[in-house]
């Protein structure tokens, strides 16, 4: 057991190192962030320049920390089953390496071009590592994962209670997170695949074709009003959408038909007079002909009776002939009347009397 | 036309001039005309001179088209228009409907504009209700104004804060 | 008066002597442009009364900075939020209903006057001449009311389906009424199958109503009212043959929809191309297999050839809906291409709806990547308008940037897409706002994730926040932008941002956005750093807000309590505040705050990087608010963090002034010694020393405290081992 330990916790530091690189919500110690790039990131913000050269020593070289002061700040190290340790080995050296060289990378790049190096350093590596993080989530979900159960089991360890407290807070957090990733990785996954794969480019343009219809006369076969008128209503329901500004809403308006149509015209809803001419309104006497007396007082009453209606703007046409229509039913039906008084068939000769 | 007319009545019989001259005293044909700049359209002092006044209120009559405009904007009343007072009842209508649909909320007055048959009401109103009950009366008093009038109706608001924030002066 | 009655008797000639004189003088205008004297007047263009309408309304374009036209325009009621632009929306038609309630129900109040004479007040009286029809009441059918058979043509012409069947009964059903209105109602029951369909009234409703995707579900009703009126009309006319074709096709009953044409086909009635189109449509529902069905897509297509009907740009949509639904692979696509190059040879184009079901079918998620919508671009681009001709084309906008964001990720693509869509009035053909956000979002995304930082500003700027909101992922993803990017200032003002979307309450949002504040805040000028600063103040305080009072800021998005921050999000807003040198600038108030919160377990957790707590002493203690500093310090050591030993053996030595070996020193006699001749913040944060290194404070150190010291006691020698 004892002899097994040394190996499994040089890998667990690694591990541990990887956690805390990512939004490092695991048991990151100040010792831990010494060997973790972004962490220096945020330190050579407070720090000074030698401190980066000094960590940027610490990543290249192997880690100086006796096994006995590593214990003391990775508590919760405990003991893990082989399988695990083995793989999450592999999987940990090759970051790390990767990691590695793009800090020593970073710093040449800053060195070279002069100026403040720390900076340029430091704006390089959050760049390229926010990158490398969001690539590899899915990776470090698997190992979060493993941590989890883990710590579970061996809990013989007493921590103290901020570490407690931080446990049960990562557990909280990572299962939901795990659900969530899970989802998402089905939707990266192909993402970062097809970033590596070529696009196919299809075009709209080929000579193939079916050779079943010939182009002759349009025949669209049987016609359905109803169903076209439906259709068309289906698509305005569709493409219809609220007026963006005044004009719109009174095209909208003009069309459902509750503004005055433009330009405003003073006869808009009498267009059953449009085909109307003007004479027909004025000239009226011409249905006075034929079954009115030519002359006497039922012919002047009459005649005034057509003035009136003349100079009348408010009555349709057709209004105007019943209105004359309606005076002569009543003379007819008082013919017999007239007739005796003699107001009816009023001779010429009295007519020259009167004038 | 009133002045001339009362004046013509004090010519004809000088005795009825018992009194000097004033509006109030001497006119036997009372006509609205010769107290409009003394009295009409103006408000009285208050004892504690707490009475809030809005802009509107407090600019008399004949400052319209000087300091402030009309609250009736139509083509009903310039000569030869039409429908004079079918417009006059028709905008007391909305007016009383504005207050009455936001009630306690109108705090100045209802402006009526009409083009031709669109009218537009604009007033200002507290923001003493959501936001949502706003667009919901919105919506009714348009669509019913628009029914009762036959014509579309816009509501034009502006919100205040509170009634404070539209007075302009005390008396 | 009328002496001379030569005159009047003449009166018919007269009439039309001036009749014809008036139309030889010209009344109306010239409508050709040639005439005698050289002068040409242009002729008479004749417009419609909403074109000039058009013509002003085609100047006024879009304006990014003010609220949709269909909220008012007053600070108070213009939305910010998803929320509330649908609620505001809503409401507003709501009332429109209400009002159009009332006027359906009291229809006598608004014709009446109650002034009119007793005699004139039974007509109804209308206020607007002429006559308004869309203000006049709708009528309301029941089983008391008179109808007649301009009743039932009223309802079929307005699509009122319940309305017409009720009017239909009331008429006495089958038997009554004529073949032709029979025909009309069968139309109308076919295609709405017995469902109400939208009215066009309640526009909002449209808009806001999240069209779930048309499901191919068998929906048709057998034996319905349908049925019963087509076996009621004899002799069966083709119009009733293809009405009810289309009907079943229309609504996946595809069994009988196949055994009605054929028994059409045998009697020699002719059908439609709307009829082929429909059984188009529903060929899966005949045959399985990849291969079957193509085989049976194509006999369909021949049938129609040997018919003698002509495809239109619906018979290719159809086609390829078919094709799109039954999956993917190398044989379909290929077909779909045969099919396309076929019509285009017929001389028909694709409209939106079949491209929409061609990138449906060739840009699959898992599948290859395939570059089919530059192909379509370019031929759209062309198009001089893009005339909706089916309500599918709605679709092709979102899925095309969908593709652009998911499948192509390609910027530029999208970018010339949201041209395309902004030209002339195409942005109808948006759908509706659930497509309009999903669009939305596909183009923020794809901006934020591969076009240059400019750019993505850009669109941000003009899109957000009146034309859209973004949601929590794709806020998430702009900060994860403006975070790479190093947008301090954007950074601060996305904060109010998450405030006024309503989202603020996501604390996972809200812990990014410090994450990337404290990332950025290093590179930035002196006054961003001041607004980052002021921007996580107020995210600690906006918390506390939150729980105190619902405030004047709007009580609806606050009603549920803000969830805790975690502690590294309080970490990190102690770290940005913490970086002022003025020892009374009111961040320190803030950083107290967030102390306090931390060591009363307001927080979830612990924070992860308790060094920057370390540092918030150190620069606490530079500043001289030495309350702060004890309490940053008493905290890591209340935690059990070994930053406390350094921390504190760091703070004391900045706070007296002395060199480290000194306050080491110093730190190992009794605590009690020292509590005479030391300020009492110093004293504390020796406490904290003593608590740090051996687990056990001094006299008024709670129990619990006590407890968990005694813990990682127990800890350490267990390790030690």
């Amino acid at each position: 057991m004892l002899s097994r330990l040394p190996k499994c916790k040089t890998n667990f530091r690694f591990i541990v190192r990887f956690f805390s690189d990512k939004s490092s919500e695991n048991d990151g110690k100040c010792s831990d962030s010494k060997t973790n790039p972004k962490d220096m990131k945020q330190r050579s913000s407070d720090s000074s320049k030698e401190k980066i050269q000094d960590l940027l020593k610490l990543m290249l070289s192997e880690s100086k920390i006796s096994e006995k002061e590593y214990r003391d700040k990775f508590v919760t190290a405990p003991e893990k089953p082989p399988k695990v340790k083995k793989e999450s080995g592999v999987i940990e050296t090759k970051t790390e390496k990767i990691e590695e060289s793009i800090t020593k990378a970073a710093g040449e790049v800053a060195q070279a071009l002069g100026g403040d190096i720390k900076q340029t350093e430091s704006e390089l590596l959050s760049k390229v590592l926010g990158k490398i993080n969001k690539s590899s989530t899915s990776l470090s979900d698997i190992l979060i994962g493993m941590k989890v159960d883990r710590s579970k089991e061996t809990d013989e360890p007493q921590p103290t209670r901020g570490q407690q407290v931080r446990r049960i807070v990562d557990k909280a957090r990572d299962l939901p997170t795990m659900r969530y990733q899970t989802k998402n990785t089905r939707e990266t996954k192909p993402w970062s695949m097809k970033n590596v794969q070529e696009t196919i480019s299809v075009s709209l343009h080929s000579n193939d074709s079916l050779g079943i219809f010939t182009s002759k006369e349009a025949n669209y076969g049987t016609q359905l009003d109803v169903w076209e008128t439906l259709q068309e209503r289906q698509l305005t329901l569709a493409t219809t959408q609220p007026p963006t500004n005044y004009f719109e809403k009174m095209i909208q308006w003009t069309e459902q038909g509750k503004v005055w149509k433009f330009p405003i015209n003073n006869e808009q809803g009498l267009e059953q007079e449009q085909n109307v001419h003007f004479s027909e309104h004025v000239f009226l006497d011409a249905h006075l002909e034929g079954w009115c007396p030519t002359r006497g007082p039922v012919r002047h009453f009459m005649e005034l009776v057509c003035t009136g209606l003349s100079k009348n703007a408010f009555y349709t046409i057709q209004e105007k002939k019943d209105h004359i229509m309606w005076y002569k039913e009543y003379f007819e039906s008082k013919k017999s009347i007239l007739k005796e008084v003699g107001v009816w068939d009023v001779s010429p000769k009295s007519s020259t009397t009167t004038t | 036309m009133n002045i001339a007319l009362a004046k013509l009545v004090q010519s004809i019989s000088p005795k009825v001039q018992l009194l000097p001259w004033s509006p109030i005293t001497s006119s036997q044909i009372h006509t609205s005309l010769p107290l409009c700049r003394i009295v009409s359209g103006k408000y009285r002092i208050s004892k504690k001179r707490d009475k809030p006044l809005t802009y509107e209120m407090a600019n008399p009559p004949h400052y319209i088209a000087h300091r402030k405009t009309w609250n009736s904007w139509n083509t009903s009343n310039i000569k030869g228009g039409l429908r004079r007072s079918e417009t006059a009842i028709e905008d007391e209508f909305i007016r009383r409907f504005m207050s009455g649909t936001w009630h306690g909320l109108v705090c100045s007055e209802v402006i009526i504009k009409r083009q031709f048959n669109h009218i537009r009401v604009a007033a200002i109103v507290r923001r003493a209700v959501s936001p949502t009950k706003m667009y919901f009366l919105l919506g009714y008093s348009e669509e019913l104004l628009a029914n009762w009038l036959q014509c579309p109706v816009t509501l034009e608001l502006q919100t205040v804060d509170s009634f404070q924030d539209v007075v302009f002066k005390y008396i | 008066m009328y002496s001379n009655i030569i005159l009047s008797r003449r009166w018919p000639q007269f009439t039309c002597i001036c009749r014809s004189l008036t139309t030889v003088e010209g009344q109306k205008l010239p409508q050709s442009s040639k005439s005698t004297d050289g002068i040409s007047p242009p002729p008479r263009i004749h417009r419609n009364p909403t074109d000039i309408l058009q013509a002003l309304s085609a100047t006024v374009g879009r304006d990014p900075t003010a609220a949709h036209f269909k909220y008012h325009d007053d600070p108070y009621l213009i939305p910010l939020s998803n929320f509330r632009k649908r609620s505001y929306a809503l409401s507003a038609e709501a009332g429109r209903k209400a009002a159009a309630w009332v006027r359906d129900e009291h229809a006598v109040w608004f014709t009446t006057r109650e002034w009119d004479p007793p005699s004139k007040i039974k007509t109804p009286y209308f206020n607007a001449d002429p006559r308004i029809d869309a203000y006049a009441p709708k009528p309301i059918y029941n089983d008391e009311s008179k109808v007649t058979e301009e009743d039932l043509k009223y309802t079929i012409s307005n699509a009122l389906l319940e309305d017409s069947i009720k009017v239909f009964q009331l008429l006495g059903g089958t038997d009554t009424i004529n073949d032709d209105l029979k025909l009309n109602f069968l139309q109308l029951l076919c295609f709405c199958n017995e469902k109400e369909p939208d009215s066009l009234e309640w526009l909002e409703e449209n808009w806001f109503s999240a069209n779930t995707r048309e499901r191919q579900l068998t929906t048709w009703k057998v034996g319905g009212l349908a049925d019963k009126i087509f076996a009621s009309l004899e002799p069966k006319t083709p119009e009733a043959y293809c009405a009810l074709i289309l009907g079943m096709a229309k609504h996946y009953q595809a069994e009988r929809a196949y055994a009605l044409t054929q028994e059409a086909i045998e009697k020699g009635i002719p059908l439609s191309t709307n009829v082929f189109n429909a059984l188009l449509g529903c060929v899966g529902f005949m045959k399985e297999g990849t291969a079957l069905r193509t085989e049976e897509l194509k006999k369909l297509l021949s049938q129609m050839a040997q018919l003698d009907l002509t495809p239109n740009d619906k018979t290719l949509s159809a086609c390829l809906r078919s094709v799109s639904a039954w999956g993917s692979g190398k044989m379909l696509q290929q077909f779909a291409l045969q099919i396309v190059t076929e019509f285009r040879n017929l001389g028909i184009e694709p409209g939106l709806a079949a491209y929409y079901h061609l990138l449906c079918l060739f840009c699959k998620e898992r599948g290859p990547r395939v570059d089919i919508l530059s192909d379509i671009l370019n031929n759209l681009e062309k198009r001089e308008k893009l005339i909706p001709k089916e309500p599918t084309d709605t679709n092709f906008f979102i899925t095309a940037m969908g593709v652009c964001n998911d499948h192509l990720q390609n910027y530029k693509m999208a970018e010339r897409l949201h041209a395309l869509l902004m030209k002339g009035d195409n942005y109808k053909l948006v759908g509706d706002a659930y497509k309009e956000s999903i669009y939305y979002r596909h183009l923020v995304t794809v901006a934020c994730r591969h076009a240059p930082f400019e750019k993505t500003t850009e669109i941000l700027d003009t899109l957000v926040p009146n034309v859209y909101v973004p949601e929590p992922s794709v806020m998430e993803e702009i900060i994860k932008t403006l975070e790479i990017a190093g947008a301090g200032e954007r950074l601060a003002q996305a904060w109010s941002q998450l405030v006024v979307f309503g989202v603020a309450k996501r604390v996972k949002l809200v812990e990014r956005l410090l994450n990337a504040m404290c990332s950025c805040y290093d590179h930035q000028s002196d006054e961003v750093k001041a607004n980052m600063r002021t921007a996580a103040c107020d995210i600690l305080k906006y918390g506390q807000r939150t729980q105190e009072d619902g405030g004047p800021i709007a009580t609806d998005t606050l009603r549920t309590p803000m969830p805790k921050l975690s502690a590294n999000a309080v970490t990190n807003v102690l770290q940005l505040c913490s970086d002022v040198k003025d020892n009374a600038a009111p961040e320190w108030e803030v950083v107290f705050e967030g102390l306090q919160k931390l060591r009363k377990s307001e927080a979830a957790g612990v924070p992860s990087n308790p060094q920057t707590l370390a540092n918030v002493a150190q620069k606490a203690t530079a500043a001289g608010k030495l309350g702060v500093a004890a309490a940053a310090v008493q905290y890591l050591a209340e935690n059990g963090f070994e930053e406390a030993i350094a921390a504190s053996v760091e703070t004391l030595a900045a706070m007296l002034n002395r060199p480290r070996e000194d306050i080491e020193a110093m730190l190992q006699q009794k605590t009690a010694d020292l509590d005479q001749s030391l300020h009492p913040s110093a004293f504390a944060v020796v406490e904290a020393y003593n608590l740090a290194k051996t687990g056990v404070g001094s006299s008024n150190m709670e129990a619990s405290n006590n407890s968990t010291s005694s813990e990682s006691d127990s800890d350490t020698t267990s390790d030690d081992e």
